[in-house]
């Protein structure tokens, strides 16, 4: 019986041919340039395959330009005649096709969640002659060979239709809302002749710009309001505590001076000592969202990279499947077993050594489930390659939480001495871990800061010092960051697990948001102004919600496909019409900020340092470089030029330079980590290592070319 | 500079500006026990915290006093 297996990935069907192969060493063909394996088998031959994500795409019934709206009829096509970038599909499409021949069974063994679904489902229907409907599937969690060689065995005959018609169906409703919202608010700018701009919106980018702008608003009309806190220390025994008030905020002056006068250099005498136990128990397993605040946290990877690395983890064996919401570990996984092999590291061989001296090995797991798949956990396997840079800090992360949360809670004693003066009180606060618990496990990504207390008893006294009111302001709310933005995602159950960190990319690619701390630009504020205004469902986040909760519905088959299509085209169809109508003016007014915010992002805050005119990034003209120039150079003659990295995005930070005070840039190429720099420091640099001053004076000759700043 | 009518009406967004300006007011008269209307907005308008959008408020009320209602 010949046997074809569909992988998602090139990596992926290497380690499931390896897994199957009697002898582990399948045999790597290759047609046209596309690698396949071919395994031999008790039951016979078997050829394992692997696409490159999605190969099949919605896409337009018929030809239609780019500029062209609504568009209601779409169909599922190649992604190659899609996307001119994915021409090199093409073969891996031909290849699987011609594979497909002469198959006796066809198998599914792509990632085991909606996506993975989909992308097996659409390759077995469409390049394999409609063998979705016979296929079987292969559903794992980790890539290590003892559980593809058991999901191999038990492979689930029952068709998981549900699951990719609800895939199927939100990628429909994403195309169908993107290409149309997107293209209607793209060419009504258009229209207005002042230039081209992407102009995008979704069903998730919508509510997701909303949050940001929205937050951007309450900070922009926030009015601080003065409050006042008291500060007093006390000296022990040659030692300086500082005390609380008991009242965080004082909101008048005349009040806080009343304090400061009545206890300035009073004794303080002790009427109470407090001390409570607070236990605190062990965190629980990761889930994917949970690992991307985490990793954030601790290292600053933005979600999209944590994903990232997670995968590739995922795909050398090394951690299980992160693309989960479950926070739970079955027993099925085998504590033991990973515990011996996260073991084998000599970092963490005492750590498990003293969870294996526990005997009853027990999990901490949290609330959040998933049918699919377990929380996050390392697979105990070693590297065959050492890990460096982001993958062994997120594998050491994983692996942490993994054996934290098997270890018991931690033990700390919070301790309050209450020092009175005619009835003001004051706090002295401290604390000390009694048992560590977990946080020994966890230590390198949690604080486990003790603070002592004086001696003292009821009764003592102890001279109030430096008694002084300091005058604050309320602080605005904080931005949102990748992470918490995600966060807001999860809760108002916006987009999915897999689609989330893409969508927080997108907003940056659009120039929707800029910095870390996400600041909307005034594109952003307009176009949500412009969608609130006359089409206000589409920034609703509860409008997503409830189509995300109709596909869930589709997923358990308590609704079909059909059926969330017609209500969501419904809606659809309101929204560009509203649109529609107002066409014009939207383009006047989305057109009118695109022209403005183009000229933003090339001028920067920093003034020229020798004329005081802005500078701004120009190209010359002759050799399509990029610097910065001053504006100045056509009416104070002022020459003065910076350099710019030439390769990727540049984005102009708000951040300026701790060295010089010179705005800050930023280049972002695709698979790079963004390149943040200060143009100013990197000539002053340059100057120090380069002697020959030919070099030094390159960028002032490329300046004299360039063309008038504007 | 945008030259504004001092007589028209705010847009919806300086509305909201001018209330969270209008409010904050009587808490900073509180806190102070007593405190001008100029001197709220001289120092509203030094103060790193306060949002774009108030302090272009602060900025039309010092300029015209009359609105403050």
């Amino acid at each position: 019986m010949r046997t074809l297996i569909v992988c998602e990935k090139p990596d992926a069907a290497l380690r499931v041919a390896r897994a199957l192969d009697d002898e582990n060493l399948p045999r790597k063909l290759e047609s046209q340039g596309v690698p396949y394996f071919e395994c031999y088998t008790k039951t016979g031959p078997l050829i394992v395959c692997s696409a490159l994500g999605h190969l099949y795409s919605v896409d337009s019934k018929g030809r239609s330009s780019r500029s062209s709206y609504p568009i209601w009829d779409y169909h599922w096509a190649p992604k190659y005649l899609v996307d001119k970038a994915s021409t090199r599909l093409a073969r891996c499409v031909r290849v699987i096709g011609s594979l497909a021949r002469n198959m006796d069974r066809y198998i599914n063994a792509c990632d085991y969640d909606i996506e993975g679904s989909v992308i097996g489902h659409t390759i077995l229907q469409y390049a394999c002659d409609g063998a979705a409907v016979k296929a079987l599937r292969m559903k794992f969690s980790t890539m290590t060979e003892r559980e593809l060689r058991f999901a191999f065995q038990k492979l689930d005959l029952k068709a998981e239709l549900p699951t990719v018609d609800a895939g199927k169906c939100r990628h429909e409703l994403d195309w169908l809302y993107g290409i149309n919202l997107s293209r209607l608010l793209t060419e009504s700018a258009l229209k207005q002749g002042r230039g081209y701009a992407t102009l995008s919106t979704g069903r998730v980018q919508g509510p997701t710009l909303g949050f940001v702008v929205a937050r951007e608003e309450e900070i922009s009309c926030f009015v601080p309001v003065p409050f006042w806190t008291i500060e007093a220390r006390i000296v022990h025994d040659g030692k300086t505590f500082a005390l609380e008030y008991e009242r965080d905020k004082v909101a008048s002056r005349s009040e806080a001076q009343m304090v400061c006068n009545e206890c300035r250099d009073v004794l303080l005498e002790v009427t109470g000592i407090e001390s409570r136990d607070i236990q605190q128990q062990a965190p629980y397993p990761f889930d994917l969202s949970t690992l991307q605040s985490a990793s954030y946290l601790q290292f600053g990877f933005s979600p999209a990279r944590t994903l990232a690395l997670a995968e590739r983890l995922y795909l050398d064996a090394l951690i299980s499947y992160p693309r989960t919401s479950s926070q739970k570990l079955p027993l099925d996984i085998g504590y033991a077993e990973i515990l011996r092999g996260i073991g084998s590291h000599p970092e963490y061989r005492s750590l498990v050594t003293k969870l294996m001296t526990r005997g009853d090995l027990r999990p901490n797991n949290g609330p959040k489930d998933d049918p699919a798949h377990p929380a996050i956990f390392p697979t105990g396997e070693s590297a065959k390659k050492p890990l460096f840079g982001g993958e062994a800090k997120l594998y050491d992360l994983i692996s942490r939480r993994f054996m934290a949360t098997f270890a018991d809670s931690s033990l700390k004693t919070s301790s309050r001495i209450i020092f009175n003066y005619n009835n003001y009180r004051f706090f002295l606060s401290g604390s000390r871990i009694v048992r560590l618990g977990w946080i020994e496990f966890y230590r390198p990504y949690m604080f486990d800061e003790s603070r002592s207390l004086p001696d003292l008893k009821i009764g003592d006294r102890a001279k109030a010092q430096d008694v002084k009111s300091v005058e604050k302001f309320t602080q605005p709310p904080h931005r949102y960051n990748p992470s918490s933005l995600l966060k807001k995602m999860e809760e108002t159950n916006i987009g999915t697990k897999a689609t989330r960190a893409g969508i927080i990319d997108l907003l940056y690619t659009r120039g929707y948001v800029r910095d870390e701390r996400m600041k909307a630009s005034e594109l952003a504020n307009k176009v949500t102004g412009v969608l609130s205004a006359y089409c206000p469902l589409i920034i609703d986040p509860s409008f997503t919600a409830n189509l995300e909760n109709l596909m869930q519905a589709i997923q358990n088959g308590t609704s079909s496909r059909r059926l969330v299509l017609v209500e969501a085209l419904e809606h659809l169809r309101s929204i560009m019409l509203s649109l529609a109508e107002n066409e014009e003016r939207i383009g006047s007014q989305l057109s009118e900020v695109i022209v403005a915010q183009r000229l933003a992002d090339v001028t920067l805050d920093t003034p020229c340092p020798k004329c005081g005119l802005k500078l701004a990034v120009v190209r010359n003209r002759g050799t399509g470089k990029r610097f910065i120039g001053c504006n100045g150079k056509w009416q104070t003659g002022c020459s003065f030029t910076l350099p710019l990295p030439q390769f990727g995005h540049l984005t102009l930070l708000s951040r300026q330079c701790n060295t010089c005070g010179f705005q800050m840039i930023q280049a972002r190429s695709k698979g790079r980590r963004p390149l943040v720099s200060c143009p100013s420091c990197y000539v002053a640099r340059a100057g120090d290592t380069r002697s020959s001053p030919k070099r030094m004076e390159a960028p002032s000759r490329i300046a004299s070319e360039a063309p008038p700043a504007t | 500079m945008k030259i504004v009518d001092a007589t028209t009406s705010f847009c919806g967004n300086h509305s909201e500006a001018y209330r969270k300006v209008n409010d904050a007011y009587s808490l900073w008269y509180a806190a102070y026990g007593s405190l001008t209307t100029d001197a709220f907005l001289k120092r509203l308008l030094a103060l790193p915290e306060t949002g774009d959008r108030a302090r272009e408020m602060a900025q039309f009320l010092s300029r015209n006093p009359e609105r403050w209602k």
